[in-house]
């Protein structure tokens, strides 16, 4: 499946968030990324899916949210796309990780586990988060 | 997500099985809050069958600590295979909770 790019739509509902956690790491242990890495890919699809249905959908569950993986090479790009209002990541703030929270971890965990991260706000409706895992890439 | 409590010197044990996300989460914080409600206030979580954990699960634990550390309570863990380690890691609540390698040494190292 290398180069080829697969996609999944879910609708926004958070019994879904495992079919798209699924989906993610079946492709990835396909292509041969390690367990640590599709820990790390489960977890970024599960934190942006769970954003996008609690903050820019705000519970609304008959949404669509659209997936696409391509893998080329060592190169896993997952993208994550919602129609809702547009996600700035400029306005993002970081968890204060001295002080245990009962939130805001989602996109920190994001940020940490992918090698690459982008909110591409540019399309006429909503916003698409595109993320890069690498074999071998940030441990 | 399974979910087994069972009593082991007066800790909880909490037994949990499967992958805690949005969709199961809610149902850790019901198990949670009716042990709570019983005056529960010394926990042990067994993690050694949960194959997956995103921030809602983190979240649930956390409430969980704020409450019982009102009654002067704590929350253990225990089991975590390594890459939810890694998770509670990067979040630094390794700083806030306790964390052992097995079941028994977490209800143990209760006075």
């Amino acid at each position: 499946m290398s180069g080829a790019e697969e996609t999944l739509t879910i609708k926004s509902q958070s019994r879904r968030v495992v079919t798209a956690r699924n989906w993610v790491a079946e492709r990835a242990r396909a292509a041969g990324f390690s367990t640590e890495d599709i820990f790390a890919l489960k977890l970024a699809v599960s934190e942006a899916c769970t954003n996008i249905i609690r903050h820019t959908y705000e519970g609304a569950d008959d949404e669509d949210i659209v997936l696409s993986i391509g893998i080329e090479g060592d190169r896993l790009t997952l993208t994550v796309r919602d129609f809702g209002k547009k996600f700035d990541l400029s306005h993002y703030e970081p968890p204060d990780l001295d002080v245990p929270s009962e939130g805001g971890y989602g996109i920190y965990l994001i940020l940490e586990l992918m090698d690459e991260v982008e909110y591409d706000t540019s399309p006429p409706e909503g916003t698409v988060l595109r993320m890069v895992k690498r074999k071998g890439g940030k441990r | 997500m399974k979910i087994d409590v069972t009593r082991e010197n007066g800790v909880v044990v909490i037994a949990v099985e499967g992958e805690i996300d949005v969709e199961t989460s809610p149902q850790l914080r019901e198990c949670f809050d009716r042990l709570l409600a019983e005056g529960e206030h010394s926990y042990v979580i067994d993690m050694a069958g949960v194959d997956f954990v995103d921030s809602s699960g983190l979240a649930a634990f956390v409430t969980l600590f704020k409450r019982v550390r009102i009654g002067e309570g704590d929350v253990k863990l225990c089991g975590l295979r390594p890459e939810v380690l890694k998770i509670i890691e990067l979040t630094r609540l390794n700083r806030v909770f306790d964390i052992f390698e097995t079941c028994t040494q977490a209800v143990e190292s209760y006075p």
